[in-house]
């Protein structure tokens, strides 16, 4: 990735005649200050094509995640915050709190990884094909990717 | 067509203490980016696994990272092939030939199975460190502190994406918050179009076919046109579409489709109407199921519209069916 030229060895940085790679019209692009390609919508820096990699933070139903955090219990280790995909932990001052509970996809990361069991959730997974197999076969939502067959 | 040492890119034997282990290579092959293509379009859905085990890749030694993979071949070739220029160990979990993410959610990439390989590959007596860098999207179904507890390893947990391994190697095995983040940009979403047209299309082409050969040629293009607002367009224009809720989301993309299809083909008024209630319900019902490709849908969130839209859903069908009917007996 060029957005971090500090990683980079000198010599990567620069083709078999030795100029440097940075400095050329496609490079200023991405070495551009980062505020600059902050997305109004969802905050993300943008990448390379700005609109095709923009996934505005899309956002699923709100209000009925089951996600829940126990402060008493809580160590603040932040390995919730580690293994969440979405980013619905913050880590401060020793304690961990949730941003936005609407951005939760119920993979039970959180839960499992916690070492004291101060995080929650009801683990699924969020396909409407699961649902209806569970549905059909009257037990809980199930996909079938268990032996054989696979879903996603 | 793919033999066991082919979907590994196996190229040798690697001698290591506890007995050779197969020596992988980061190079893709032509056969490899033919398997995924394959693989993408549900060709031999569940034939891509790899077999379970220890693999080494360049030259590792005893202090070389060991990372921890499924053994299906797409999730195996994105890691070996974002470890080029690197020595290291992969472990290859058994997950029955399904990727990391679905893997973890079932359990089958799990902390028992990862302390388990752990046991049976004798990794303890080939590196002499005690961490596995294990994909992140494998949290859901690791344990740390368990696997810590029973094998005695380590488990750090590697970025969300394969391309991102070698800057969190040099950083020290650190990942970023936005190493730690699901995308679901236009190429993520793209690339599972494939598998949703196979797997409706199956149902859906012979059925435009028959409507086709008895005449009904408006409602075979229809047919197809919503196969097509559902299993391409809902993945391609997912945050573009109005609402939150796919069934939502699909249904305004099949009924614009389906509304732009009547207007080409010259429908009277009422037929066109009927038309966009049934295609718009049909293309809702096969965008919701793209809430099980996607990264972001929880299942209390699934479940809830699913109970809110199968009834508007056969509603629009039954309405749109009896305007149709209506129409030819009055
Ligand atoms: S993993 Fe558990 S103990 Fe650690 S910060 Fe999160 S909630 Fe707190
Ligand atoms: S369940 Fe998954 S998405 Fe929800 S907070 Fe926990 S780790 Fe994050």
């Amino acid at each position: 990735m060029t957005l971090n030229p500090e990683s980079a060895v000198d010599s990567e940085n620069r083709d078999e005649k030795g100029r440097s790679r940075f400095g050329t019209k496609k490079c200023e692009q991405a070495c551009r200050p980062v505020s600059a390609f902050l997305c109004r919508r969802c905050e993300a820096i943008f990448r390379r094509i700005p609109l095709l990699n923009c996934d505005f933070r899309v956002k699923y139903l709100s209000g009925v995640a089951t996600l829940a955090l126990d402060n008493e219990k809580c160590t603040g280790c932040g390995m919730c915050a580690a293994v969440c995909p979405h980013v619905v932990f913050r880590v401060e001052n020793g304690k961990v709190s949730i941003t936005d509970r609407d951005l939760c996809m119920e993979c039970g990361a959180c839960a499992e990884n916690c070492p004291v069991g101060a995080v929650s959730v009801k683990k699924g997974v969020g396909c409407a094909a699961a649902v209806i197999n569970g549905f059909l076969r009257g037990t809980e939502p199930d996909c079938g990717c268990g032996g054989k067959s696979s879903c996603c | 067509m793919y033999d066991n040492a082919d979907l590994a890119a196996v190229r040798g034997r690697f001698g290591t203490p506890a007995g050779s282990v197969p020596e992988t290579s980061p190079e893709m092959r032509f056969r490899d980016t033919l398997a995924s293509w394959l693989a993408r379009w549900g060709v031999r859905r569940y034939g891509w696994s790899v077999q379970p085990g220890l693999y080494a890749l360049g030259r590792p030694t005893d202090a070389s990272p060991v990372f921890v993979s499924a053994n299906y071949k797409l999730s195996f070739d994105a890691l070996r092939a974002s470890l080029k220029g690197r020595d290291a160990w992969l472990l290859v979990l058994d997950t029955k030939g399904i990727n990391v993410w679905c893997a973890a959610g079932k359990g089958t990439f799990g902390t028992l199975e990862l302390a388990r390989s752990i046991a049976e590959t004798e990794l303890d007596k080939i590196v002499c460190h005690r961490t596995v860098i294990v994909p992140q999207l494998g949290a859901p179904g690791v344990s740390a502190h368990r696997v810590k507890f029973y094998s005695g390893f380590n488990v750090v947990y590697g970025p969300v994406r394969a391309e991102d391994i070698q800057d969190f190697l040099s950083s020290g095995n650190r990942a970023s918050p936005e190493m730690r983040r699901v995308r679901f940009n236009f190429a993520d979403r793209i690339a599972l179009a494939p598998l949703e047209l196979v797997s409706f299309g199956k149902y859906l082409l012979p059925v435009a076919a028959a409507l086709y050969f008895t005449g009904l040629k408006a409602d075979a293009v229809l047919t197809a046109g919503a196969l097509l607002a559902g299993a391409v367009a809902v993945p391609a224009f997912l945050p573009w579409l109005p609402g939150r809720a796919f069934a939502v989301k699909s249904a305004a993309a099949g009924g614009a489709v389906a509304a732009g299809l009547a207007l080409a083909l010259g429908l009277s008024l009422p037929g066109a109407a009927a038309r966009v209630l049934i295609y718009s319900a049909a293309a809702s019902f096969i965008g919701m199921n793209f809430t099980g490709a996607s990264t972001y849908t929880s299942l209390s969130g699934v479940q809830k519209e699913m109970r809110a839209a199968l009834p508007v859903q056969a509603a629009c069908l039954l309405a749109g069916l009896t305007i149709m009917l209506l129409r030819r007996f009055l």
